[in-house]
C-alpha cells in the first residue's frame, strides 16, 4: 500500500460516519476534511494538555494562523469600509484583528476543556466545503460546530465557524461595525481600539 | 384547560404563512435595550457570581447528575409538544425515555435508556407554534427570561404554566425546578468565557445577543431562510 493510499484510508476512517465506502471522495474534499482534522486534532490536544491559560491561548493562535484564513475573516468583518481603507491601514487592521481574534476564539475553545470535537460529516457547497463536527462536553448535551473550508487562497483554509447556527463571520461583522461606530467611522481609531482589547 | 384551548385556537388562527425567517425585526428596540440592561446587571450581580461559585465548588460528576435529572424532567413537556406537532413517533420515544430513566435510571440520575435509540430532539411550545405556521414576530428581550421573540416568548410562558410535571405532584415539580436552576447555573459557569465575551466584552452586547439568539433559534427550528454560508472571497 502506498503512503497516499494509507493516508486516504486513515482520512476515510476518521470521517466514516459520512461516507459510504463506495462513494469516492474528491481530492479537494479530502483536503478540506484534512485541514479540519488537523485543526481539531491540535485543538483536542491543547484543551487536554492541562497547560496554563496563557500558553493555551498562544497555542490556539498558532492553530488559527496555520489553518484559518484570518486576513479574509478580518476583511469581511470590516465590511464596506475595507474598500476605502489604504493598504497600510488594511495591513495594520489585519494585524490588530488577528491578535484580537486569537484571544477571543482561543478563550472560546478553552471552554471545551475535558471535552472533544468529533468530525461527523462533510458537505460540498458552491465554492466551499462544510465539515460538520460535534463538540462533546462532559456534563452537557453535545452541540454542532461546522467548519467552512475554501481553497480560494491556493490551499484549503478555514474561513468560517458556525456553532449551533451562530455564524462567526456575521458576529464579527456586527462587532467590528459597532466598534467602528464607536470610533466615528475612523479606521485608525478602530485599529487603536482593537489593539487595546 | 379552557384557557389553554383558547390560546391554541387564537394561535391556530394567527397561523397564516410558513415561518421562514430572515433578517431582524426589532420595532421594540428601545424597551428591549432597557430589558437587556436590567438582565445584564441581574447577571453581573446575582447569576454570574452564584453560577461560578456553584460551578467551581461542585464536582462535574455531581453537576452532570443534576443536569441529567433536569433533562429527564423536561421530557413530559417534550412529549406533549411532540403530540401537538403530530410527531407521534417522537412522542412515544420521549415518553418511553422518561419512564425508563425515571425507573431504571432512578429519577433520571442515570441515562438508562442510552442504548435504546430513544433520542429525540428537545422541543417546546414555541417550536409547536412554528410547526403550525406561526411566524416568529418581532424580537423581544424579556426581563429575567432574556432574548426571545414574540412567538417563543409566548411559548416559554405556556411551557412554564402548563408543564405536565406539575400534574405528577408537588415533589417532582420542586425537584424539576431546582435541578433546572442547577442546569442553568452549570451552563453559565461552563460557558462563562463565551457568555462574558458576548455580554461584557463586545461593543454592543444587545446587538450581539440579538444576532446570536435569532440565528440559533432559526437553526434549531430549521426555519432559517437566508443562505448562512457567506462567501467572503467575493
Amino acid at each position: 500500500m502506498t503512503a497516499l493510499n494509507s493516508r486516504r484510508l486513515f482520512l476515510t476512517a476518521s470521517i466514516c460516519a459520512l461516507c459510504r465506502p463506495e462513494v469516492a471522495i474528491s481530492s479537494q474534499q479530502d483536503a478540506a476534511v484534512k485541514v479540519v482534522d488537523k485543526a481539531v486534532l491540535d485543538i483536542n490536544q491543547i484543551i487536554n494538555s492541562g497547560d496554563t491559560e496563557r500558553n493555551m491561548l498562544r497555542s490556539f493562535e498558532k492553530v488559527f494562523n496555520a489553518y484559518a484564513d484570518v486576513p479574509t475573516i478580518a476583511k469581511y468583518a470590516l465590511g464596506r469600509d475595507a474598500r476605502t481603507a489604504s493598504e497600510v491601514q488594511i495591513k495594520d487592521y489585519t494585524e490588530a484583528f488577528s491578535s484580537y481574534f486569537a484571544t477571543k476564539y482561543g478563550k472560546r475553545f478553552r471552554e471545551f476543556i475535558g471535552g472533544r470535537i468529533e468530525i461527523v460529516n462533510v458537505e460540498k457547497g458552491k465554492k466551499y466545503y462544510m465539515v460538520n463536527t460535534i463538540a462533546h462536553m462532559p456534563a452537557y448535551e453535545p452541540f454542532d460546530v461546522d467548519f467552512l473550508v475554501s481553497d480560494q487562497k491556493g490551499r484549503p483554509l478555514i474561513f468560517n465557524l458556525i456553532i449551533e447556527g451562530v455564524n462567526m463571520l456575521l458576529a464579527e461583522r456586527q462587532e467590528i461595525g459597532a466598534l467602528l461606530d464607536r470610533n466615528s467611522g475612523k479606521i485608525d481609531a478602530l485599529i487603536g481600539d482593537l489593539k487595546s482589547q | 384547560m379552557r384557557n389553554f384551548l383558547l390560546i391554541l385556537l387564537v394561535l391556530g388562527l394567527a397561523a397564516c404563512s410558513a415561518p421562514l425567517e430572515h433578517g431582524i425585526s426589532d420595532p421594540f428596540e428601545a424597551s428591549n435595550r432597557k430589558a437587556h440592561q436590567i438582565n445584564k446587571s441581574l447577571d453581573k450581580k446575582v447569576v454570574r457570581p452564584i453560577a461560578i461559585l456553584y460551578g467551581d465548588s461542585t464536582p462535574l460528576k455531581v453537576q452532570s447528575v443534576v443536569n441529567n435529572i433536569s433533562m429527564n424532567f423536561s421530557l413530559p413537556g417534550h412529549t406533549i409538544n411532540h403530540i401537538l406537532q403530530g410527531k407521534l413517533k417522537s412522542a412515544s420515544k420521549s415518553s418511553l425515555k422518561f419512564v425508563v430513566n425515571s425507573t431504571l435510571g432512578v429519577g433520571g440520575i442515570y441515562d438508562a435508556s442510552s442504548g435504546l435509540a430513544l433520542e429525540t430532539q428537545k422541543t417546546d411550545f414555541g417550536e409547536t407554534m412554528a410547526r403550525w405556521g406561526v411566524g416568529e414576530g418581532p424580537y423581544l428581550d424579556i426581563i429575567v427570561l432574556g432574548p426571545s421573540n414574540q412567538r417563543d416568548g409566548v411559548g416559554r410562558i405556556v411551557d412554564i404554566i402548563f408543564d405536565p410535571i406539575g400534574l405528577i405532584g408537588a415533589g417532582p415539580k420542586s425537584v424539576a425546578t431546582l435541578t433546572s436552576i442547577g442546569l442553568g447555573l452549570s451552563a453559565r459557569s461552563q460557558f462563562r468565557e463565551s457568555i462574558d465575551s458576548m455580554l461584557y466584552e463586545s461593543t454592543d452586547s444587545y446587538a450581539q445577543s440579538r444576532l446570536f439568539f435569532l440565528q440559533n433559534r432559526r437553526y434549531v427550528l430549521g426555519t432559517a431562510q437566508a443562505e448562512p454560508y457567506i462567501d467572503p472571497y467575493n
